[in-house]
């Protein structure tokens, strides 16, 4: 009895390792030091990129690769100790030595490659944080950093290896931030990706460790959706954003209230078709029906529709009519989509033009007869705003 | 520039409603906790004597409703808005000719979306204002990893990306605004500082208020940066934080958080004007 105890215990006790050093590598990666370089710490992502043929270069493969490889050992010992100081002072020079424009692209790459090959990771203490472009400014690791690095070297000179890495870190549930990076080297490489990143972000959204610990990298994979435009992850959205005080319910209205600014025929279509999406967050649906373009007909119908539904309430209607003058916009630095301008004076007061025509429109309109008294209250606010933007132009 | 008129005053809120508390320092009930907790462990560190200014640096909000049309003070104004059906106050400064600066968390809620019927009236005193400026865009600096609402995100991570702005159909002050600084160093220095704003905790929300420290403000995380040597009340969220320098005044942040109630040696928290928001300012704004 005690020795089939003692063989259980022994068996518990390799399933547990196992476990340890496998599955819940990227648990441990969040502190310094966490990773290392022998085969059982490897990355689950570890892939063999075979399918990655590193080009042929003109100048002797060594004499590039080699510093850089050695760098990039340097890093991980350095990311390991976990001094900040020094992990800053590492990643400038890898800053230097990676950056495109100087030296060999093309054996940095491959570099690169190699590196991620073997699977060695550690954590850099620093977040995942977008820059211009969807350049990553902060990497959480030293793998989410060379992927970052490898999208951007690729991009420059029309190399695959970024696309074929980014391909096969997105078959397995290895690190939400490196299927973030991995997602948007792919779209930055496949123009033709959108149907795979949408079934990607969908398993993203779907996978229910990271949704319990979202990582910063998960909620900038947000991004995705509004890439696609995929109208397929509303739903599942319209559940997040039920989820009080969650990182996950902002990043969903962030990524809705963009959607609506940028697909908004879509948006709406889908929304009047399926009422009971956002039925929960009527005054947010208020505003995703506010961004649509009044100046479009179909966009207008969409409106129409909605004005006209039963399950769309009077508070729900004066919030919709009082965005539809002002109407919000986050800015911020995203992983694949452009910033965009806010519009300019002329083009508010354009916008407010086609209110005021259209507003003017659904008066004499039999079918909003029952809105009158809310139109007229619309209609008092922008002929207000009408006043307030003449008295401006002849003070000038 | 237009006259100081009179004008139906704007109906404010009732100061006794819960939701007001929350509104311009919605972050206030739940955060104080932690947020005197952790001034108590900062009071550790090193402070500096603030230069003096003939303004005498007042911890608490006092009225300076008389030096609402002198410089720098013009630019501030009322900033009124709906959301969750309620009516709120906050404050904003005009930094570029159609825009005006101000704290995330007027501007949205995680709930109810983005905030309505916003309108700045500059120079606001009991009813009159020099102008009276409709919101046409809302900004929220801020993206998927990260925005404030009201009530929703009182964490100093929060707090540290705290800014947005609005456009307004007209010009809140005939094109002129307020000059403004991306320099930390104006907080965490010497130079004379002080909040403004309409702040109606304590005070009737009805005149512009200004309250300064006597000490540096210090780095708390990211953009948030705080002093617990002042103190800002409920409504003035979003007002300016200027720093004189070289005889100058320039906008370098909004007020964001404060304890809540009259505890104004408690300490206010302030969102620096950073690399991100000096962006927004200049190539955003209008």
């Amino acid at each position: 009895m005690k020795k089939r105890l003692l063989i259980s215990t022994a068996v518990l006790a390799l399933i547990g390792a196992a476990s340890w050093f496998g599955v819940d590598r990227y648990v441990r990666t969040a502190t310094p030091a966490a990773v290392g370089g022998s085969a059982s710490q490897m990355s689950p992502d570890a892939v063999d990129f075979a399918s990655v043929e590193p080009r042929k270069t003109k100048s002797p493969m060594s004499s590039a690769r080699d510093p850089i490889s050695q760098l990039l050992s340097s890093a991980l010992v350095t990311m390991h100790q976990g001094k900040p100081a020094d992990v800053e002072a590492v990643l400038s020079r890898l800053d230097e030595a990676l950056g495109g424009g100087r030296g060999n692209v093309e054996a940095t790459i491959t570099a690169i490659l190699e590196f991620l090959k073997t699977g060695q990771d550690a954590a850099t203490g620093r977040g995942f944080v977008i820059g211009e472009g969807g350049v990553l400014t902060e990497s959480t690791s030293l793998r989410v950093y060379l992927m970052d690095k490898l999208g951007q070297l690729s991009r420059e000179v029309g190399s695959e290896a970024a696309l074929v890495v980014a391909r096969e870190i997105l078959q397995s549930f290895g690190s939400a931030d490196e299927w973030a990076v991995s997602m948007r080297n792919v779209a930055w490489a496949d123009p033709g990706s959108q149907e795979f990143l949408q079934d990607r972000i969908a398993a993203m959204l779907n996978h229910r460790e990271w949704r319990e610990q979202s990582s910063t990298g998960m909620l900038e994979a947000f991004d995705v959706i509004v890439h696609t435009g995929a109208m397929v992850t509303v739903p599942e959205l319209d559940r997040l954003i039920a989820v009080k005080n969650s990182p996950l319910a902002r990043a969903s209205s962030v990524a809705l209230d963009r959607l609506a600014g940028q697909k908004g025929l879509e948006l709406t279509s889908l929304l009047n078709q399926q009422p009971e999406l956002l039925s929960a967050a009527p005054l947010l649906r208020a505003d995703l029906f506010a961004h649509a373009d009044l100046g479009v007909p179909e966009q207008r119908t969409q409106l129409e529709n909605y004005l006209l539904r039963s399950d769309v309430d009077a508070s729900e209607r004066k919030k919709f009519f009082s965005s539809l003058i002002q109407t919000g916009q986050f800015l911020s630095n995203n992983l694949i989509t452009p910033a965009v301008s806010p519009e300019t004076p002329d083009q508010a007061a354009a916008r407010l033009d086609v209110l005021t025509r259209t507003v003017n429109g659904w008066l004499r309109d039999d079918r909003f007869r029952t809105l009158t008294v809310e139109l007229t209250a619309l209609g008092a606010k922008v002929n207000h705003i009408i006043d307030e933007i003449t008295a401006d132009e002849i003070s000038k | 520039m237009r006259n100081i008129c009179n004008s139906t005053p704007v109906t404010l809120w009732l100061w006794n409603q819960k939701t007001l508390r929350i509104m311009i320092t919605t972050q206030v009930p739940s955060r104080t906790s932690s947020h005197v907790k952790r001034l108590i462990f900062s009071a550790i560190l090193g402070v500096q004597c603030l230069a003096t200014d003939p303004a005498a640096a007042q911890a608490a909000p006092t009225s300076v409703s008389n030096l609402r049309v002198n410089d720098p003070y013009r630019y501030v104004g009322l900033l009124s808005f709906f959301s969750e059906g309620a009516e709120y106050v906050g404050s904003g400064t005009v930094v570029k000719p159609y825009s005006v600066l101000t704290a995330g968390h007027n501007l949205y809620s995680e709930g109810s979306g983005w905030s309505t019927d916003v309108i700045f009236r500059r120079s606001y005193d009991f009813g009159t204002y020099a102008s009276e400026s409709s919101a046409s865009k809302l900004l929220i600096l801020g993206g998927y990893a990260g925005y404030v609402d009201r009530g929703k995100s009182e964490t100093d991570g929060g707090f540290s990306r705290d800014m947005g702005a609005i456009v307004c159909f007209s010009r809140p002050a005939d094109g002129l605004y307020a000059a403004w600084k991306k320099d930390t160093s104006l907080l965490t220095g010497s130079n004379y500082t002080m909040s403004l704003g309409y702040g109606g905790e304590v005070h009737s929300g009805e005149e512009l208020l200004r309250s300064s420290p006597t000490r540096s403000f210090f780095k708390v995380v990211g953009s948030l940066y705080e002093n617990r040597s002042y103190g800002i009340e409920g409504g003035m969220s979003g007002g300016p934080v200027f720093a004189k320098s070289r005889g100058k005044w320039y906008v370098c942040a909004v007020n964001v958080s404060g304890p809540g109630g009259n505890v104004f040696n408690r300490g206010a928290g302030v969102r620096a004007i950073d690399a991100d928001s000096a962006k927004l300012i200049q190539t955003r704004l209008k």
